[in-house]
């Protein structure tokens, strides 16, 4: 299981790339230097390819994150029995997040 | 007590040779913005969501806030210059796992570019920000 993880950090990685330089770039340098609003939020969330992006962020960012504390983890020495509990608390904690970003954002935009 | 320590101070016999050591402090500084960021995309994530579901006027007074006073733009400062070193060294290490340059010298020089790539976009997004 571990090799698919790992794996998984390095496409993650790779998509964050893409998309955290997408996120940082338009946040900051698209709208007119006044502080975000609610509307603009909304507006942005009814565009499909803009809520697309940021489902992909909360999925693939929680993941890089979450992976890499639990790899940090893996760096001290830890039992076999450890090793899933913590890999199982981290997987609800994850799902947990991205479940309530998604929500949120859904919620935000009114598909809900 | 031979174990799987393989890095430590002993296996420097100068100083130099220490300070020397690009991938070792590569991977410290990797490590440490990484879990910074950890902390921070939970922060955000948890921010954004509560105070996307308390309504406009919450949201929009949180983000005037986290939009509008000096400590946080600093702060935004940082967190991009983290999210660059994090992301370019990243960018090292995926050609490194593919077998791109892994002859030491080239690590090295691989890293510096990056980090100089991270100083030029770093200092735009600065004069970007403050501009």
């Amino acid at each position: 299981m571990h090799a698919w993880t790992w794996l998984l950090q390095r496409i993650s990685a790779v998509i964050l790339l893409i998309v955290v330089g997408f996120h940082i770039g338009f946040l900051h340098f698209s709208n007119t230097g006044e502080p975000l609003n609610y509307g603009e939020v909304v507006t942005r969330l009814k565009t499909p390819i803009l809520m697309v992006f940021d489902v992909l962020l909360l999925i693939f960012g929680i993941y890089h994150a979450l992976y890499g504390v639990y790899s940090v983890f893996l760096d001290f020495d830890s039992g076999k029995k450890e090793r899933v509990l913590v890999f199982a608390l981290f997987v609800a904690v994850g799902v947990g997040i991205v479940g309530f970003g998604i929500f949120g954002l859904l919620y935000t935009a009114g598909s809900l | 007590m031979p174990d799987s320590h393989l890095m430590s101070t002993d296996a420097f016999r100068t100083r130099n040779q220490m300070w020397d050591a690009t991938g070792m402090w590569a991977w410290v500084l990797h490590r440490i913005t990484g879990l910074g960021l950890v902390f921070y995309i939970i922060l955000h994530t948890v921010l954004m969501g509560t105070s996307l579901l308390s309504g406009k006027e919450d949201f929009n007074e949180t983000l005037s806030v986290l939009m509008g006073h000096p400590v946080f733009e600093f702060l935004d400062i940082l967190l991009v210059g983290t999210v660059l070193y994090h992301g370019l060294n990243g960018i090292r290490i995926l050609l490194f796992d593919m077998g791109i340059g892994v002859w030491i010298r080239t690590q090295k020089t691989l890293f510096w570019m990056f980090m100089g790539v991270g100083a030029i976009l770093w200092f735009w997004f600065i004069l970007l920000k403050l501009g």
